[in-house]
């Protein structure tokens, strides 16, 4: 993989941000601040823009094709995907329909990273039982595959009624919505993303990048013997770039601590300390510093993977607008130029 | 002797536990929904040193089962052959959803078997916590505060 090959993205789910007084803006214009983000992240040099999908008040990510739709208006060249798309209790001919047209009125930008979400909150709202949690991405994900590579489709499963010869437009050229399988470290994941010949986009939100060199070992050796052709490989972490790691890390922990401690509370986990938070910045998932630091630390991770995608959540929990353009300018300018030459360097020595 | 661990399922949990008890010397064997052969990758690659075995096999073979697949799942397992052993349940703590913590809680009404599990868990390199007996299991679910 040489370092030109490697694709940048950013990440975001639309967090409710607060103003520089401290309060929380309104979810509207959440979503018009995520346009110009976009549109700044294309202006640096990114070459992806990606839009979770969630259903709850602290996140405005529940219609990403509208909000890409509005971003490819405004640019010419960035990929405008999903982070992820949740499957599950999508219908996937609505998903095809609608990736289908952002592909069409972008001219062929589109992309997707589909998975089971680590979030349940889509199942009860959607009429959907967490019981069948595996069963539902199995079948979705057979029936969008079959509709983005072999139209027409003639199809059946249990959560649908079946098709027969369909045709759904509008139609898109084989292959042209790169769909990837997003995966936060099941193995059944990793071996359902070869099995359907998806590339893999590992979630890692915490612990060193290294822990999950095995997964894709177990992807690599389980395409080896389905007879698969090698897929790429990317990873989702999340970080914050400012000129210095100190100002870095002062900006992001506040915002990194109230978002955890949510989670925590809701999931059962244990909240977060400032000591894991700088073991995290320091050797583990989240890559905040200047952007000399963040460079250094995801190269390791595109060498410690075999990584050819790398995406950037920018900016967790609720960072203001205003520092959430600067990460991505300096991520866009300096980081990812820096990246390629350290992996340049790397090869050439 | 060396000690004989029984895990059921080869999801993140499992694969993991599974990793830790063979680097602390456990014998380990498990298992997953279907046939042995279905998970022998996955366990190779994830967790070398552990054997793949049906989960009738991997109850025989086990003084301690761990039981590391989704509630929902748990109905699936045939319920007889877990006569006499120690059988720990992870299964409220669901791997999609709650991730991979450093932290196993033990909870059970007889203390020989929460000592073997403490001990277990402290071997392979976990922080035990006894969290009393076990009608107590209730407050590790997720979504339970603890108070």
């Amino acid at each position: 993989m040489s370092a030109q090959e490697l694709e940048f993205g950013l990440d975001t789910f639309l967090p409710v941000t607060v103003d520089a007084a401290g309060q929380a803006i309104s979810g509207d214009q959440v979503i018009r601040n995520a346009v110009e983000e976009a549109v700044l992240a294309e202006s640096v040099g990114i070459d992806s823009f990606n839009i979770g999908e969630h259903y709850r008040t602290e996140f405005m990510d529940s219609a990403s094709h509208v909000v890409l739709a509005a971003i490819a208006g405004r640019t010419e060249r960035i990929r405008l995907g999903t982070a992820v798309s949740v499957l599950s209790t999508q219908d996937p001919v609505r998903l095809y329909t609608d990736f289908a047209t952002l592909d069409a009125v972008s001219g062929g930008r589109a992309q997707l990273i589909v998975g089971r979400g680590s979030l349940t909150d889509s199942f009860p709202l959607f009429g959907y039982d967490l019981a069948d949690y595996e069963e539902l991405f199995e079948e979705k994900l057979d029936l969008l595959v079959r509709l983005l590579r072999d139209q027409p489709v003639t199809w059946s499963g249990r959560f649908r009624t079946p098709l027969e010869d369909q045709l759904v437009s509008p139609p898109i050229p084989e292959g042209s919505i790169p769909t990837w399988v997003g995966v936060g470290g099941s193995p059944n994941s990793v071996l359902r993303a070869a099995r359907f010949g998806l590339p893999l986009m590992l979630a890692v939100i915490a612990g060193r990048p290294g822990r999950f060199a095995p997964y894709v070992e177990l992807y690599k050796r389980a395409l080896g013997q389905l007879g698969k052709p090698e897929l790429p490989i990317g990873l989702h972490s999340l970080g914050f770039v400012a000129e210095t790691d100190k100002e870095a890390i002062e900006i992001q922990w506040p915002f990194y601590k109230e978002q955890f401690e949510w989670a925590a509370r809701e999931r059962g986990w244990r909240p977060p300390t400032y000591e894991q938070f700088l073991a995290e910045v320091d050797h583990g998932s989240m890559y905040v510093g200047s952007p000399e630091t963040v460079a250094n630390r995801i190269a390791d991770a595109v060498r410690t993977l075999s990584l050819s995608r790398f995406d950037l959540l920018y900016a967790v929990g609720r960072v203001p607008h205003e520092q959430r353009l600067a990460t991505i300018e300096l991520y866009g300018r300096e980081v990812v130029p820096r990246v390629r030459e350290l992996l340049g360097a790397g090869v050439a020595a | 002797v060396t000690p004989r661990l029984g895990i059921v399922g080869a999801g993140k949990l499992g694969t993991t536990l599974a990793r830790a008890a063979v680097a602390a010397g456990y014998d380990v064997a498990m298992s997953g929904s279907g046939p042995a052969g279905d998970i022998a990758l996955t366990v190779e690659v994830l967790a070398p040193g552990a054997r793949t075995a049906t989960t009738e096999e991997v109850i025989e073979h086990a003084d301690v089962i761990v039981l590391a697949v989704p509630t929902h799942r748990f109905r699936e397992l045939p319920h007889d052959v877990f006569a006499g052993k120690v059988l720990v349940d992870a299964m409220n703590y669901w791997e999609p959803v709650d991730g991979v913590d450093e932290e196993l809680t033990a909870a059970g009404d007889d203390p020989l078997a929460v000592g073997a599990v403490m001990q277990l868990v402290a071997r392979i390199g976990f922080d035990p916590v006894d969290a009393g007996p076990l009608a107590n299991g209730r407050s590790l679910e997720p979504a339970t505060a603890f108070s």
